[in-house]
């Protein structure tokens, strides 16, 4: 008895090929033979059934049809492409590498601006969250560059007055020490002290404990501190019981209430927020603020503001505008001063716009160029697959079958660019962040999460479309292959040049914003910044107490006695002191002049508020222009002096006017009123923000006058500074164990260091203008060369009837000085278009700088020329008969 | 990763049989359905047909398995090397198609009783809890 021949037919096909399926069927047809004897039709049924059963189980039927087939069919198509890459290493190993390379820059570049310009700060609804500013009406400059801080009293009066925010916090950073007992060494901290309502209106949560509240900036109220979730960590062992102690910042003993959640984190350590790295919080009231005074013309504070529910940020700025009048009817300090909100998301994303916009523009054209070259790449392949792509027709590969084979071979490619480029990016983002953390403000929040890989991956298909896409429609009608199969057809050689001319014309952009970054940077380096910076070593020393002391004679008995003994240290050429670096602003106060009339305060003459010891000007070798410089003779016995530089000289004085002899007043100042300062001489000028910004007017006083609790250390020797770290510590430990010595560090690192950001730019945008002008080469050699070998017979013949090499050679340069001609055209015209987000890194030259225009085209023809030759010298030497021997 | 059925090896695992001597990370690790159908192999002896296989675990390891998943089984433990078959004779329902008879290879052999090993170690003293 056996099974109707239709289900056996069935069975057969359902079932595995081979071997393998055979005894499956042998033992269907068993089941077959038990089972008919309740019912034949029964018994076919489950026959059949369980063959389907089987077939789905094991899926690996060269027969049937449906999904199984279509997966099996791209399966083998998957295979087949691999096997054919396989066979062209050379090929598929630059077209990954090309690929990965482009990728990698998209793929890093996006990561970076996600975490920069797109990802949310740490905060609550940060769309209603703004900072207040204070800026001169008066001043040119209004915007967020020219903007200060607010003083105590105005963050008070605005608070009070406005109606658009649902509330608003100040705070003000401080950098005391952490003691603890048993002679554990004091930890420097960063300390933030707030407004009640600063966890309000930023939104933060409390990992442990609670946060501040606006009852603890009460005067009567208790001290208490939050303490972030890094020192809960690194000094607490996370230990819940810390919430209830007390911990002595300053000497000042503080019970913790709370920990800060672990979220806050990825904001700037400078800037207009709170800094993420703070590591102790606590609440003030205004006496903290104002140093127990109202002083409104001291702007020191931070604030943010959260907007009301249904008030806008136009509401608010329009309310500030009104507020802003009515204190400069009101308070003298406040006249022409305009209170403004920016928005905190604008805070983080806008000074990093500009650079980023640049290097996206840059990563894309290097994407593209890579795409583009990798479509040349292929397209070139293509053509010289013809005896292949012939054969597969020959034996029935129908277009679908051919063009499945050429976008999985592309899809092989962009997958393993796209693995390339992820993995690179990855690398490139660890070292950023470990190089580079102020390279840009969040840098450390920028991973490759889902989204980013997500877009990696979306971007590697689309360049897997593009480099498909430009081969499969050309593989034309049928019978094209067959007929073409000599390789003589010229297919896709105007898509090829076309795609030569656009990677130029991309290169030219990159290798001209190269150029004028890097010109800027050697204007920058041109620039004397007013102080000789190597062989000095510089270390930050701060007196544990509150920011005005009673204490600060001590303090400056302290700093001489430390000058003398680091004089004596072996190898110190000189010490001297000052209140910050030369490389920092620091602090800009108002003045006037006792010898003029009284300006309206805030209106009045500002400068940079510098004490420095006397033996600073020679140590950094700042020379003295005219007068003196700070002498050890200036004691708090002697009369005030200043000495003050030259740009507040040219800004206050009439030219050849006499500046030394007379006299500033800064009035009741730090609490205490020291009288006239009489000007004794003039330095040179120190650029304080950088070689490419203009100097600020600065006064230099001496420390024995000015109560400053922390300086700056700078010691001088011939050789290697950082030889003089151990001595120095041993110093200070001498005489004073209990003070640490922060930031330790060769002045010259230091001041590479700021140039760091910029530096870093030019680097990345120069090593993306090589990468493209290595893929515009590769593209235009490969395009010619092709054209050549297309050309072989043509060419061939006519030496044979006696043209000249030369002549070959020339006809074959023409061409290329067209291609490149073409891309240098369209290349000026897009950078024209595109150089303006240029505009703010430039220093020094300006977008039409013509030395680098020159030396871009310059460079791009010369190399694109040579490269072009080469072919066109081998076109030349072809060998007639060779040629008209050969296929 | 470990699956359903597979079994950690302690390490002072010593073999105590007759069976040629075999490294640790020889000995096989086992899933619980290719432990049945290697009992199940090893009882029928001359009948472990593919037929009889499914019956047999069906009525004596109560474990219903579909045509499909058995022959997979079978396939993945030839590839382990658990199992292999030879030709045997056909019947005439069959129309000449000859049966495919398994047998346990050594290996198969060393995974049962690694297995069993184990299994008896973990039963042992938990009698009085399981009863």
């Amino acid at each position: 008895m056996r099974p109707p021949r239709w289900a056996d037919t069935v069975v057969r096909r359902l079932l595995p090929p081979g071997e393998r399926g055979h005894h499956m069927l042998g033992d269907l047809r068993e089941e077959w033979a038990a089972d008919a004897r309740r019912g034949r039709g029964l018994a076919t049924l489950r026959m059949v059934g369980n063959a389907v059963e089987i077939r789905l189980r094991l899926g690996r039927s060269k027969r049937g049809g449906g999904v199984m087939q279509l997966l099996e069919s791209m399966g083998r198509t998957c295979r087949q492409a691999a096997r054919s890459l396989l066979r062209a290493p050379a090929y598929s190993a630059t077209a990954v590498v090309t690929l990965a390379l482009g990728l990698t820059a998209f793929t890093t570049v996006f990561a970076v601006a996600r975490a920069v310009l797109l990802q949310p700060p740490p905060f609550t609804d940060p769309d209603e969250l703004v900072a207040l500013r204070v800026v001169d009406t008066d001043d040119p400059g209004v915007g967020l560059e020219a903007s200060y801080l607010l003083s105590f009293p105005q963050f008070v009066d605005v608070t009070d007055r406005s109606r658009t925010f649902e509330a608003t916090a100040a705070w003000l950073s401080d950098a005391p020490v952490l003691e603890f007992p048993d002679g554990v060494p004091p930890l420097r901290v960063q300390l933030t002290a707030v407004t009640g309502r600063f966890f309000e209106v930023t939104g933060l949560q409390a990992e442990a404990g609670r946060l501040l509240q606006p009852a603890d900036q009460n005067a009567d109220a208790p001290l208490v501190a939050v303490l972030s979730h890094r020192l809960w960590r690194s000094r607490y062992g996370e230990d819940p019981a810390m919430v209830g102690r007390s911990i002595s910042v300053n000497g000042v003993s503080y019970e913790v209430v709370g920990v800060l959640d672990r979220a806050f984190q990825g904001l700037p350590p400078v800037g207009t927020l709170p800094t993420s790295d703070t590591d102790v919080w606590i609440a003030h009231g205004p006496s903290y603020f104002s140093s127990g005074r109202s002083v409104r013309g001291l702007h020191n504070v931070s604030v943010l503001a959260r907007l009301a529910p249904r008030a806008s940020l136009e509401g608010a700025e329009a309310e500030l505008r009104a507020v802003s009048d009515e204190l400069s009817g009101e308070f003298e300090e406040h006249v022409d001063e305009r209170v403004f909100a920016v928005p905190v998301q604008e805070l983080l994303a806008g000074p990093a716009r500009g650079p980023m916009a640049l290097l996206f523009a840059g990563c894309a054209i290097v994407l593209l160029l890579a795409v583009m070259n990798v479509a040349a790449l292929t397209l070139t392949r293509t053509s010289a697959r013809a005896t292949e792509m012939a054969v597969r027709e020959a034996l029935g590969g129908g277009v679908g079958s051919r063009a499945g084979v050429l976008l999985a071979e592309s899809a092989w490619l962009a997958g393993g660019g796209v693995a390339g480029g992820v993995g690179l990016s990855v690398l490139l983002l660890s070292l950023a962040r470990a190089t580079q953390p102020g390279l840009l403000p969040r840098l450390g929040a920028a991973t490759l999460d889902l989204p980013t890989l997500g877009v990696a991956a979306v971007v590697g298909a689309l360049a897997a479309l593009s480099v498909g896409l430009l081969p499969v429609a050309r593989l034309g009608s049928p019978g094209r292959w067959l007929r073409s199969a000599r390789g003589t057809t010229g297919g896709g050689q105007r898509l090829r040049s076309a795609l030569v001319v656009a990677q130029i014309a991309g290169t030219v952009v990159l290798l001209t914003s190269t150029g004028l970054i890097l010109r800027s940077l050697g204007e920058a380096a041109r620039v004397d910044p007013g102080f000789r910076s190597d062989g000095v070593l510089m270390a930050d020393l701060r007196m544990p107490t509150p920011f005005v002391s009673p204490e600060w004679p001590q303090h400056v008995d302290f700093f001489r006695t430390l000058a003398d003994r680091l004089a004596g240290v072996p190898g110190v050429e000189s010490v001297g002191f000052a209140y910050q670096a030369p490389i920092d602003e620091g602090w800009n106060n108002g003045f006037h002049f006792a010898d003029r009339p009284r300006e309206v305060a805030g209106r009045g003459p500002s400068a940079i508020y510098r004490p420095v010891d006397a033996g600073y000007f020679a140590t950094l070798e700042i020379p003295v222009v005219e007068g003196r410089g700070i002498e050890p003779t200036d004691g708090s016995e002697t009369a005030p002096v200043a000495v003050v530089n030259e740009a507040f000289a040219e800004r206050y004085f009439e030219p050849g006017a006499a500046v030394v002899g007379t006299r500033v007043d800064y009035g009741d100042f730090w609490g205490r009123d020291s009288g006239p300062l009489e000007i004794v001489g003039i330095v040179a000028d120190v650029h304080f923000a950088g070689p490419t910004a203009p100097v600020p007017p600065a006064i230099y006083l001496p420390h024995a006058q000015q109560p400053v609790r922390e300086m700056t250390v700078f010691l001088r020797t011939r050789g290697d500074p950082r030889a003089l770290v151990e001595p120095l510590q041993g110093a200070v430990a001498e005489l004073r164990p209990d003070l640490p010595l922060d930031d330790v560090a060769a002045l010259s690192d230091e001041v590479r260091a700021r140039s760091g950001p910029v530096r870093v730019l030019s680097a990345v945008t120069g090593t993306l203008a090589a990468v493209a002008l290595a893929l515009a080469l590769v593209g235009l050699y490969g395009v010619l060369s092709y054209g050549v070998e297309l050309r072989r017979r043509e060419i061939g013949i006519r030496l044979a009837i006696g043209a000249e090499p030369g002549g070959v050679v020339r006809s074959l340069l023409v061409r290329v000085v067209g291609l490149v001609g073409l891309g240098l055209a369209a290349g000026a015209g897009l950078t024209v278009a595109t150089v303006g987000l240029l505009d703010r890194l430039l220093f020094g030259v300006t977008p039409a700088d013509p030395v680098t225009w020159i030396a871009a085209v310059g460079l791009l023809s010369a190399l694109a020329t040579s490269v072009g030759l080469l072919p066109a010298l081998r076109a030349a030497r072809i060998d007639p008969i060779q040629a008209l021997r050969g296929d | 990763m470990t699956s359903r059925g597979d079994y950690s090896v302690d390490t002072d695992y010593k073999c105590d049989t007759d069976a040629p001597p075999m490294s640790l990370h020889d000995i096989p690790r086992l899933g619980d359905l290719e432990q049945l159908v290697l009992l199940t192999v090893l009882r029928l002896g001359e009948r472990a047909h593919g037929i009889h296989l499914r019956r047999a675990l069906r009525e004596e390891g109560e474990r219903e398995v579909s045509r499909g998943a058995l022959y997979k089984t079978l396939e993945r433990m030839e590839e382990k090397g658990l199992v292999r078959w030879e030709l045997s004779e056909s019947t005439p329902s069959r129309g000449g198609i000859p049966r495919r008879r398994y047998v346990v290879t050594e290996e198969g052999l060393a995974g049962l009783r690694h297995t069993r090993r184990i299994l008896l170690g973990l039963w042992d003293g938990l009698e009085g809890a399981l009863g």
